[in-house]
């Protein structure tokens, strides 16, 4: 089904996570800040779903348990990417503006 | 303008006064204010509590119900801080009468965020110093991508994630002179001098 309809089925899919992710990190916003909350939900629900679509065009159909499963890999592997990401920030800005003005 | 920000004050705490990672990173900011400081778009008054006692500051809010909630946070201030309700783009003081400007979060709702911080920049004296905390585009395409696409819908409440604020400090006149992440590349805290500081000392 998703091999005849791949871009609906995409298109739809990221729509719906990118929805349950946006409630889900308002819900986290006052805790843990607006942005800081939906910036990597907003990334797991864009990257998931094209996975999903793209192990069908190769021929792996997922079930349920299965689109699960890739749902926790993928949310750990976008935490840990952004947390490299956070670090390489860091770095950069620091050697950009390396020194503090009084 | 206003109505949407008087609209907003009935949410703004719950969804911007999150302190886990901005709360140290704003009271670090702040506390090089110095002199006479404009404090812009204060709000309800979340970053209140991260200003340094015994300051002189005046904080604007283009809404009036934002200042009015912000009332029990002002009166809880250990120096002297007034409010005045007025709109960034064009503000009701006189030029080079602030020492410090700061800015917490108003450049992604400013509608032109240039020409205001051009009015920030006559407002603050030469030698003065502009002091943002302020939320970005990041400069990584899939992190860009999704702030454009997240500004679809904040767009609508008057806000704009993707915006290049350092970009527009430096068109508007300002020299930056450092910039400190406080999440990814997205939220950032930055210190810019007036440029004609620099054409003075040439």
């Amino acid at each position: 089904m998703l091999g005849l309809h791949l871009a609906l089925t995409l298109a739809v899919g990221m729509i719906v996570a990118m929805t349950i992710q946006m409630v889900l990190s308002l819900a986290t916003a006052p805790v843990l800040g607006s942005i800081e909350s939906m910036v990597p939900s907003m990334i797991a629900a864009m990257i998931i779903p094209m996975i999903v679509c793209l192990f069908d065009l190769v021929g792996i159909t997922m079930r349920g348990s299965g689109v699960g499963a890739l749902g926790i890999v993928g949310g750990a592997a976008s935490f840990i990417m952004l947390k490299l990401y956070a670090h390489k920030c860091r770095k950069c800005f620091c050697c950009e503006f390396p020194q503090k003005e009084e | 303008m206003s109505t949407v920000w008087d609209r907003r004050a009935k949410f703004y705490d719950l969804f911007e006064g999150s302190d886990l990672r901005r709360g140290p990173a704003k009271a670090t900011l702040f506390r090089e204010m110095m002199g006479r400081v404009l404090f812009l778009a204060v709000g309800t008054g979340v970053d209140i509590k991260h200003f340094p006692p015994a300051r002189q500051i005046v904080a604007i809010d283009i809404s009036e119900e934002m200042l009015r909630r912000a009332q029990p946070r002002r009166e809880s201030y250990r120096g002297v801080l007034n409010f005045v309700q007025a709109d960034a783009l064009s503000l009701c003081f006189r030029d080079a009468s602030f020492d410090t400007v700061i800015t917490s979060c108003t450049m992604c709702s400013v509608p032109e965020p240039v020409r205001a911080l051009r009015e920030l920049r006559r407002v603050l004296r030469p030698d003065g110093l502009l002091l943002m905390f302020e939320h970005v585009r990041s400069r990584n395409p899939l992190l860009g991508l999704v702030l454009d696409l997240m500004t679809v819908l904040t767009r609508r409440t008057g806000t704009e994630m993707n915006r290049d604020t350092v970009g527009n400090a430096v068109e508007a006149g300002f020299r930056i002179t450092q910039v400190e992440s406080v999440f990814l590349d997205i939220i950032l805290s930055m210190r810019a001098a007036n440029r004609s500081l620099t054409a003075a000392a040439m």
